[in-house]
């Protein structure tokens, strides 16, 4: 074993040759018996003991050569393809697998299991199969008769026998190996000799056989001949050459002999072959003519993945090299003639090899999928479990790197997935599925990614159990849990030691796993998901980079340092100039969040991350925000400074910064100096975002940006004659009209507008209110036209300040004045929100008063409000108090569940969008729950759209209605209580 | 070039926070003057900074806080960088500033002594052994010791 170049390729090879093995027994195994399927594993199984035997590792060869002899019973149709034999087959190729992966202990081995195993299968040999299997393979079996039985030569061919030597040409007979089902078209020349022979000479005659195995070891399957008798000028080694076989199988023909003797040629009567013509040798051949096929169809060349991983480096150095020159040659680029050209053909030229040379790295995901079938075989034999695996892009590509470090994780939620999720088939039964459950690995590209969905069709993920467990395991305390929603519950799956098997198995539910599967993926800059819906299965999925080498990245600058931010993880940029109210950044008590079109954002410095700065985030400048999105996860980034983006090539963290969780790598940018690469998700967990709270504080953290997440609300801001601001929700504002003050109509004590060819009556809001007073002297006037109300007033305003969007937090209730919904500051200034139902029923009490009654309450009735904004809650809860109904309220989804749980209500009133958990999730724990299932319940939201009603209505609410529409909730309310009573 | 058995008894001086020091030269790869550096917020203290060494990235440790002084390194506008060669368990390339450097001087058997017990300003756990040298002493930074610090 001196020649460790040598050894290396042997192992490289032979482990190629297992995985063809392994690949091909379990194709045979699903039933799909191809001749082909079994001459490729017999003659993988066939090199490994060539090789082996060249290095004498005897326990290989010994172990390959009863695997080769079982094989060739297969092969030679003798024995029929069991279970049993792919079993052994199978573990001895696993075997063979261990002794490779470690030659120097191969030899101390114990081979007896699998010895014995296999001659046990290959004793019980029946004869009677050799003719059923020989059918099947069309093998033949007339021609078992004697090699040089051929057939005497026509006259055409004597003819060109002797045209050919009067031309100076040779005649050659040619033995050459054909494959058996290639000779199932008797006398057929295969077509790739064929080609080959023609380009050197003529083919006079062709003749096939499938001899000489009776000369031979019985173990060695049936084989088929063809012999050629060419014509060419070529001397015997030089044919030899061209054909690619050993001269031995040629024969050079008599001159004389034809000469004198043309009428009586019998094509056999030359000299056979001096050499034995020993199987061993001639798979040799099929092998030599096998490889020049393979070589003229994809022309393919070893090459040591160290030279490609040096190239990848040169061609990296020669991206950031040309970045400098280019930076450095840009003023130059019109002073100069011609410079244009050469820059951007360099540009070009070095983005191109750039990326050839990075797809020599690339490899299909199959060699990572192609172990699935045997992994999920074993599992579902383990567990008495029917699983149908379903790959999905085994031919999407990956780096090379990455492709390596996937197995792992992806055979841990494989693994899981067939464990966890596919239930027995019994219990797959019992639930009206197919006793087969479905698992699922599909890799696409999307966006630049490779997004790896592994998915199973089975019980789900169980929610209440992971809460269960993380308390129990003082992961999280029962109030956080109680906050928490489906993603973060489902996020403290990895959590180090977490796990929710209740029953400890052989093959998961060890408790570790998800949390490394996790920071593996990480480590490759990959993002996972996971996604379950209870009873219907599980989606776990993985994002990953193509490539960890060189990736488009933005730089960015803070306090005069430049860091690289990959663009995968980048969103969109945001500049918001001092005073802009539009793009505002506002405070909670520490942090800050920004509204990025109705959503709130948290935002964090990165300075302040990265402890270069104590100082709040200054509002009177520009300031420049990266929206980042990481996984599920999105946040705000600011940076003082936004440059360029770059192609950066990666380089790893040293490992003195290890530690420093805000980084990802390092690189070399276009001026030569190193830099940062941001890591978002490490970033998100310094600046202690909510989504990966770890500590235990969080309950408080929670609560506060419980606020944060709840819904927002549209206000529009006006004023009347007073100083006084007022307020009103924009869902109920119909249009706000210009109007001239001279157009306002007097009848009676009423002030009406002409309104689209209708008497609109309006109003002055302060002469309802315990506010200032003056006489309107303004000339323009605003009209404010409600809707959703049966009788619709108009609200006569001066100045209509502005709309903004926000969180209401009402002062004290020290303006407890009837048609106010409260008081609250809005844009630095105190403002009264007008309750409008309230406030037309103080204008026009006959409309109000007479149309409530008849639905008027039943007394002692509980209902129950779940509602997020707190200004939607406190107005409902009012008008359903008015009306006489007992109410409770509850902030999310989850608080209402528990209230349902523990209280008694009549009818359930739930907003759709909430924090924690939505009103849809709610509904549907409703009506899954035995007890709630009749529950009348009514839908309440802004969203008014058909589409979302129909949804509403799908998920299972009773009724649907428009948020603040006073009558109609309490109609509804009546009627839903009145399907209650039924 | 000088041989492999010549230079083990070679030190390369320079020095640091006024005091000089040595240090095998068998583990220096180079001297970079004039370089730049990016620091690295967040890192831990004794880490100054990245800098590209032809594409390498190469760890700056401050020497003068690993040694024990409390003030570390002073950054002044010239940098002069020692930078060690790397080894199979120290992969990434690391090294330090240093005021300005010395030259190389041999040690002989008889021109030095373990460092006396009163060098309590800088931490002696890294200093192996004292040359004397005319008129100047040399604190020999003992390598092991030193990687173990990174």
């Amino acid at each position: 074993m001196e020649n460790t170049e040598f050894i290396k390729e042997f192992i490289e090879e032979a482990t190629t040759h297992l995985e063809a093995v392994e690949v091909g027994l379990l194709k045979l195994e699903s039933g799909s018996i191809t001749t082909d399927t079994i001459h490729n594993i017999f003659r993988a199984v066939h090199s490994i003991k060539g090789t082996a035997g060249f290095f004498s590792l005897t326990n290989i060869v010994k172990l390959s050569h009863v695997m080769e002899n079982l094989l060739g019973e297969i092969r030679k149709g003798s024995m029929a393809i069991t279970n049993e034999m792919v079993e052994a087959l199978l573990s001895a190729n696993d075997c063979l697998k261990n002794m490779i992966g470690d030659l120097n202990n191969s030899e101390n081995i114990d081979l007896s299991v699998h010895l014995t195993k296999m001659e046990a299968i290959m004793s019980r040999k029946d004869d009677s199969l050799i003719i059923k299997a020989q059918k099947q393979f069309q093998t033949e079996q007339t021609n078992l008769s004697m090699l040089e039985q051929e057939p005497e030569l026509t006259s055409s061919q004597v003819t060109a026998i002797q045209q050919a030597f009067k031309r100076g040409q040779r005649i050659q007979k040619i033995y050459c190996q054909t494959s058996p089902n290639e000779t199932a078209v008797k006398n057929e020349p295969p077509p790739d000799i064929t080609k080959k022979i023609t380009s050197i000479g003529q083919i006079i005659s062709y003749f096939s056989c499938t001899s000489l195995t009776s000369q031979m070891e019985s173990t060695i399957p049936t084989k088929s001949f063809g012999i050629f008798l060419i014509a060419t000028v070529l001397e015997k080694s030089l044919t030899a050459l061209a054909l690619g076989i050993p001269e031995e199988y040629i024969v050079e023909q008599d001159i004389d002999h034809y000469r004198e003797n043309t009428t009586n040629i019998t094509f056999g009567e030359g000299n056979t072959p001096d050499v034995p013509l020993v199987l061993p040798i001639m798979e040799e051949v099929t092998g030599i003519h096998e490889n020049i096929q393979q070589i003229t169809a994809e022309e393919t060349i070893r090459v040591p993945v160290p030279l490609l991983n040096d190239l990848l480096n040169l061609a990296s150095e020669m991206v950031l090299g040309r970045n400098q020159l280019l930076r450095l040659l840009n003023d130059q680029r019109k002073t100069t003639q011609g410079l244009n050209t050469v820059l951007q053909n360099i540009d070009n030229i070095t983005s191109e090899l750039q990326e050839k040379i990075m797809q020599t790295r690339m490899q299909p995901l199959a060699r990572v999928f192609n172990k699935f079938p045997r992994v999920i075989r074993e599992l579902a034999k383990k567990m008495a479990k029917d699983i149908e695996l379903q790959l999905e892009g085994m031919d999407v590509e990956l780096d090379k790197s990455i492709i390596e470090a996937l197995g792992d994780p992806l055979t841990h939620l494989v693994r899981n997935a067939a464990d966890h999720g596919i239930e027995s088939p019994e219990e797959r039964e019992r639930t009206g599925k197919t006793r087969a459950g479905t698992l699922t690995l599909k890799a696409y590209h999307e966006g630049g990614q490779v997004t790896i969905d592994v998915t199973d069709n089975g019980r789900g993920i169980n929610i209440d159990k992971i809460k269960e467990k993380a308390i129990e395991n003082r992961l999280i305390s029962s109030v956080e849990a109680d906050l928490m929603g489906e993603q973060e519950l489902l996020a403290l799956l990895f959590r180090p030691g977490f796990s929710t098997a209740s029953q400890i198995t052989d093959l998961s539910g060890r408790g570790v796993g998800m949390d490394v599967v996790k920071t593996n993926i990480e480590k490759l800059g990959g993002v996972m998901e996971i996604m379950t819906y209870p009873g219907q299965g599980t989606t776990t999925r993985l994002t990953l980079p193509l490539t960890l080498a060189i990736i488009p990245s933005i730089i960015v600058e803070v306090k005069g340092l430049k860091f690289a931010l990959p663009q995968v993880n980048l969103q969109e940029m945001v500049r918001i100039k001092p005073g802009d109210y539009t793009k505002k950044i506002e405070t909670f008590q520490d942090s800050q969040v920004f509204r990025l079109r109705g959503k709130l954002l948290p935002v964090i410095q990165l300075a302040k991350v990265l402890e270069l700065t104590n100082a709040p985030l200054d509002t009177g400048k520009v300031i420049r925000i990266l929206v980042i999105k990481s996984g599920s996860k999105r946040f705000g980034l600011v940076v003082d400074c936004i440059h360029d983006g770059e192609e950066i090539l990666v380089k790893l963290l040293p490992k003195y910064l290890i530690n420093c969780k805000c980084y990802s790598g390092v690189t070399i940018l276009g001026d030569g100096k190193s830099a940062m690469i941001l890591d978002p998700e490490g970033i998100a967990v310094k600046a202690g975002f909510r989504f990966i709270e770890e500590d235990h504080e969080s309950t408080e953290l929670a609560l506060k940006d419980q606020k944060v997440i709840s819904e927002l609300q549209n206000l529009l801001l006006f004023k009347c004659s007073g100083p006084e601001t007022f307020s009103i929700d924009l869902s109920m504002v119909a249009r706000v009209e210009k109007i001239n003050s001279s157009w306002i109509e007097r009848i009676g004590d009423k002030e009406f507008i002409q309104f689209r060819n209708e008497a609109l009556r309006v109003i002055r809001p302060e002469n309802y209110y315990p506010v200032t007073n003056k006489e309107s002297t303004s000339d323009k006037l605003f009209v404010i036209i409600p809707k959703l109300v049966k009788y619709p007033i108009g609200l006569l305003a001066e100045n209509i300040l502005d709309t903004i969007e926000t969180n209401i937090h009402f002062n004290q209730e020290d303006f407890n004045t009837k048609g106010l919904v409260g008081s609250a500051i809005l844009n630095k200034r105190i403002s009264l929100i007008i309750n409008l139902y309230e406030l037309y029923e103080m204008v026009a009490p006959e409309h109000y008063h007479k149309d409530a009654s008849p639905f008027h309450a039943i007394e002692d009735k509980v209902i129950l409000v779940a509602e997020d904004t707190h200004f939607f809650a406190k107005v409902e809860k009012q008008y359903l108090e008015q009306a006489g109904y007992q109410v409770l309220t509850a902030v999310n989804g989850r608080q209402a569940w528990e209230i349902l749980q523990e209280t008694s209500i009549d009818v359930l009133v739930s907003d759709i969008e909430m924090p924690v958990m939505n009103g849809y999730e709610l509904i549907k724990r409703v009506r899954a729950d035995s007890k709630l299932s009749s529950l009348p319940t009514i839908a309440v939201t802004s969203k008014t759209d058909q589409r979302s009603i129909n949804k509403g209505i799908e998920a299972g609410f009773d009724f649907y209605e428009i948020k603040l529409d006073k009558e109609k909730l309490l109609e509804k309310v009546a009627l839903a209580l009145q399907k209650g009573t039924y | 070039m000088s041989n492999t058995s010549a230079s083990k008894n070679k030190l390369l001086t320079f020095y640091l926070n006024g005091t000089l020091f040595g240090l095998d030269i068998i583990i220096v790869k180079e001297i970079n003057r004039n370089i730049e550096f990016t620091p690295i917020p967040d890192a831990p203290p004794q880490i100054i900074g990245l800098m590209n060494m032809r594409g390498q990235v190469v760890t700056l440790f401050d020497l003068a806080l690993l040694l024990g002084y409390e003030k570390g390194y002073k950054h002044t506008n010239k940098h002069i960088c020692l930078i060690l060669k790397n080894s199979p368990t120290h992969l990434d390339y690391t090294g330090f500033l240093v005021d300005h450097a010395g030259s190389v001087i041999d040690i002989n058997e008889d021109n030095w002594e373990a460092p006396p017990a009163n060098i309590s300003q800088i931490d002696n756990k890294l200093i192996t052994k004292v040359v004397k040298l005319d008129g100047e002493l040399v604190m020999v930074i003992d390598v092991e010791a030193l990687f173990k610090q990174f």
